[in-house]
């Protein structure tokens, strides 16, 4: 277990020691900020100065090895744009970005299992067919059309909640809505393939011959059993969540992470760019690795 | 709705008579105004930002020394009068007397000098461009302030105009970082809380030296996709607008809360070539490309009167506009005549264009490639993201044709003639007669002679085509009924014009 823990930590680190290489060399090699930065107006003699100031002259290697020593004492550098230091701007947009996840997560888990365990119990087709059918439906809409018609309906039509920003709880309903339920089909699909099958499992046969009732035998015996493919998509998808809420974001006006560096990528702000990129890439990794420990709890047999 | 189109149609004829809106458009102010950008600002440090965006921020809450009006004029703001050598080397600047900082503190020809010099001596500011011909700066007394520039400039009062004057007590005080985190100016606004990303509060200056403004209350909300700005508008969470895609004007229009108004924009879309490489050394194929393009059907079947069909690389609202440059009517039969004649052999045309921040710019594209290829020459298109295309632009990096909209804030054909036909700016072919009557018009005193030049480097400029005007742009506004905001040219809000 110890080696296991060590091997996937030092692996962690290598791999998130990769996407930043990886980003910081994509960045440089794809645009110039002295240029954005600059009024159009601005003359050649402006630009090569301020190229100058900003260091974006010398050798990519050596701005390389000096972004790393940096960085690997925590200073990821200042903000092109903003005055400030990458990092601590990347840090101050995390709460609106996990305060979106961690919703979308429990909305989409907590629909999944709801409607899954009602698929499961119904003897009614009609019903188990419905709800797939909305399921693939939602899924079938992408993230920003769908966004855009909850705004019209809830904002515009109705006008029950916001459509923009963020700040109270009638806020986070629309793009939580939005977001969680996207992977809702995916989940229901799981979750009813891996109860389909539990229930051909000896185990749950053994529970019916001691006549315990359906109902029963759903909660208490396969229901644990079959969350455990769910928490390995579901790991995979916050890591997603955390990410790739960018669209959501945009459409929604919700100040997150993933805004800020579609945003500093449009500027070309190198360094927000690569904390972000760190930060997010930290994450993931680290959600996998709680995924995998996750594992050993819910079902004893998995050992490392 | 009919007086809606009563409106639009005013507005029109308007446009097609020469004449502008009135400098000093009167308005009803309302308690609280929220407004709809497309992005956040970069920075509220006024010597860190160049964007257009910014613009919306920076007049509200500092004070330049002196400010462009509506109509292009050079206007007072916090110098009240001002006077440059006979030279044009030394120009000095009167203030007001009456001005205060957000803090409290006078205003005097000493911050003046501080923000020139803080810029000046910080390698990093993007400002830097706005000064770049000052020499030295130095206030003569309290309320006097001096610039004595590297070379004449007779618009220097009109470049001055973008340079916020920061405080220098309160900055000297609270240095950079403090500074950044609570910006204060002189202007009619003060800063009360920035959310990055969500909202920048604003509340009017009850001790500004033009008054107390009318709105109390402004809120700016960055709204990135062009839809949920739509949307915001219809729900109300946004009174204000400031661009509105084509396809949605039709849509917001029909709603009963809402107006929708068509403003001339700043910029003209044009298209450059690469004069030095084949084929568009050619002349003939510039031309050929120059009377294939049917710029009506573009403004008034594409853009669906989101334009305006020109002739001039500046749109009338400039100082040095000529009504005399009449959009190139659309001839393909001598195109076609004109492509056959210059030997074209066939080989691919690269047309650069930025796919985003221009309105349908891949449809607008798309089109040209339609009439270039009618005409008989091969064109291959090269969309690329905005912050791709424009490095390209600065270095003059393009290998033929490109397409790209531009625009003074300067409201005069100087910003236009040094960065896009004089050596150093945007230029591929290098024409010294046109370099020796860019700086003849920059040290001319005599706003008519001045005219005069500025109408001769346009007419060689026309001659040699190596930039092509296609249409002005114009950009729709939205806003709530009764609100009667009047759009600037340059869309940029200034709250302290409702009263």
């Amino acid at each position: 277990m110890l080696y296991f823990i060590t091997k996937r930590i030092l692996q962690s680190i290598l791999t998130v020691f990769g996407v930043v290489t990886v980003a910081f060399f994509l960045v440089r090699l794809s645009g110039d900020p002295s240029l954005l930065l600059l009024s159009a107006d601005a003359t050649q003699e402006d630009i090569a100065a301020i190229r100058d100031a900003m260091g974006l002259n010398r050798p990519i290697w050596v701005q390389y090895l000096e972004f790393i020593g940096n960085a690997l004492q925590g200073d990821f550098g200042n903000s092109i744009r903003q005055n400030s230091p990458a990092m601590s701007l990347v840090l101050e947009r995390v709460p609106a970005t996990l305060e979106l996840a961690l919703t979308s997560f429990a909305v989409g888990i907590g629909l999944a299992l709801i409607l899954g365990t009602i698929m499961r119990i119904t003897r009614k087709v009609w019903l188990r067919e419905a709800i797939m059918w909305i399921a693939l439906a939602r899924q079938a809409f992408p993230v920003f059309s769908f966004g855009l018609l909850m705004i019209l309906v809830f904002s515009v039509g109705l006008g029950w909640l916001p459509s923009l920003g963020r700040g109270s709880w009638q806020h986070l309903v629309l793009p939580a809505l939005t977001l969680g339920s996207y992977e809702l089909a995916l989940y229901l699909r799981l979750f009813n393939a891996s109860l389909a099958t539990e229930q051909r499992q000896d185990y749950v046969r053994t529970a019916y011959a001691k006549g315990q009732g359906r109902l029963q035998v759903i909660f208490q015996h396969m229901l644990p059993n079959a969350l455990l493919p769910i928490v390995t998509v579901a790991g995979i998808n916050l890591g997603l969540l955390l990410g790739g809420a960018v669209v959501t974001e945009t459409v929604f006006s919700w100040p997150g992470v993933g805004r800020l560096i579609v945003q500093s990528v449009s500027q070309r702000d190198f360094p927000v760019i690569i904390a972000g990129v760190f930060l997010l890439s930290l994450i993931f990794v680290v959600i996998n690795l709680i995924v995998d420990l996750l594992y050993s709890v819910l079902d004893p047999r998995v050992r490392f | 709705m009919f007086m809606h189109r009563l409106r639009q149609g005013a507005a029109a004829l308007a446009i097609a008579t020469g004449l502008l809106v009135p400098a000093h458009q009167v308005f009803a102010a309302p308690e609280t105004l929220t407004i709809a950008l497309p992005g956040d600002f970069p920075s509220l440090v006024p010597s860190d930002d160049t964007s257009p965006l910014g613009f919306n921020y920076r007049l509200n809450v500092f004070d330049q020394l002196t400010v462009i009006g509506k109509d292009g004029k050079i206007g007072p703001r916090l110098a009240t009068e001002w006077t440059a050598s006979d030279d044009l080397l030394k120009w000095t600047f009167k203030l007001r007397t009456d001005a205060l900082f957000h803090d409290g503190s006078p205003v005097t020809a000493h911050d003046v000098e501080f923000t020139a010099r803080y810029i000046l001596d910080n390698p990093k500011s993007p400002t830097r461009t706005f000064l770049r011909l000052v020499d030295s700066v130095k206030a003569i007394d309290d309320h006097t302030i001096e610039f004595t520039l590297n070379q004449p400039y007779s618009i220097f009062e009109r470049q001055i105009s973008f340079i916020n004057v920061m405080p220098k007590d309160y900055h000297t005080k609270v240095g950079e970082e403090g500074y950044a985190k609570a910006p204060i100016g002189s202007g009619p606004y003060k800063v009360v809380n920035w959310v990055k990303d969500d909202r920048l509060e604003l509340e009017a200056f009850d001790k500004y030296w033009g008054g107390a403004p009318e709105v109390k209350k402004a809120v700016f909300r960055p709204i990135p996709a062009e839809a949920s700005r739509a949307t915001a508008l219809m729900s109300g969470e946004v009174d204000l607008v400031t661009t509105l895609p084509p396809a949605l004007v039709d849509t917001l229009a029909r709603n009963d809360g809402i107006e929708v108004k068509t403003v001339p924009g700043s910029r003209v879309m044009f298209l450059g070539f690469n004069s030095n490489a084949a084929p568009l050394d050619n002349p003939k194929i510039r031309e050929a490309i120059d009377i294939a393009i049917d710029r009506e059907a573009i403004t008034q079947g594409l853009l669906r009167g989101l334009g305006r069909a020109t002739g001039m690389m500046i749109p009338p609202n400039n100082v040095g506009y000529n009504p005399e440059f009449v959009a190139t009517k659309q001839d393909m039969a001598r195109a076609k005549q004109l492509v056959a004649e210059s030997g074209y052999a066939g080989e691919p045309i690269l047309f650069d264009y930025p796919s985003n921040n221009f309105v349908l710019a891949n449809e607008i594209a798309q089109a040209i490639a339609g009439y270039l290829t009618e005409a008989g020459l091969k064109v291959e298109l090269r969309p690329a993201e905005f912050t791709a295309f424009f490095p390209q632009w600065t270095q003059t990096a393009f290998p033929s044709l490109y397409m790209f909209a531009y625009g003074s804030t300067q409201y005069h054909a100087d910003t236009i003639l040094t960065s896009m036909y004089s050596t150093g700016g945007r230029v591929y072919r290098l024409n010294p007669e046109i370099d020796a009557l860019v700086a003849e018009q920059k040290r001319e005193r005599d706003p008519v002679k001045q005219a005069e030049i500025i109408s001769r480097i346009f007419k060689i400029g026309a001659e040699d085509r190596d930039n092509v005007p296609l249409y002005d742009e114009f950009f729709a506004v939205g806003m709530k009924k009764d609100l009667g905001y009047e759009a600037w040219p340059d869309g940029f809000v200034r709250l302290y014009e409702f009263r």
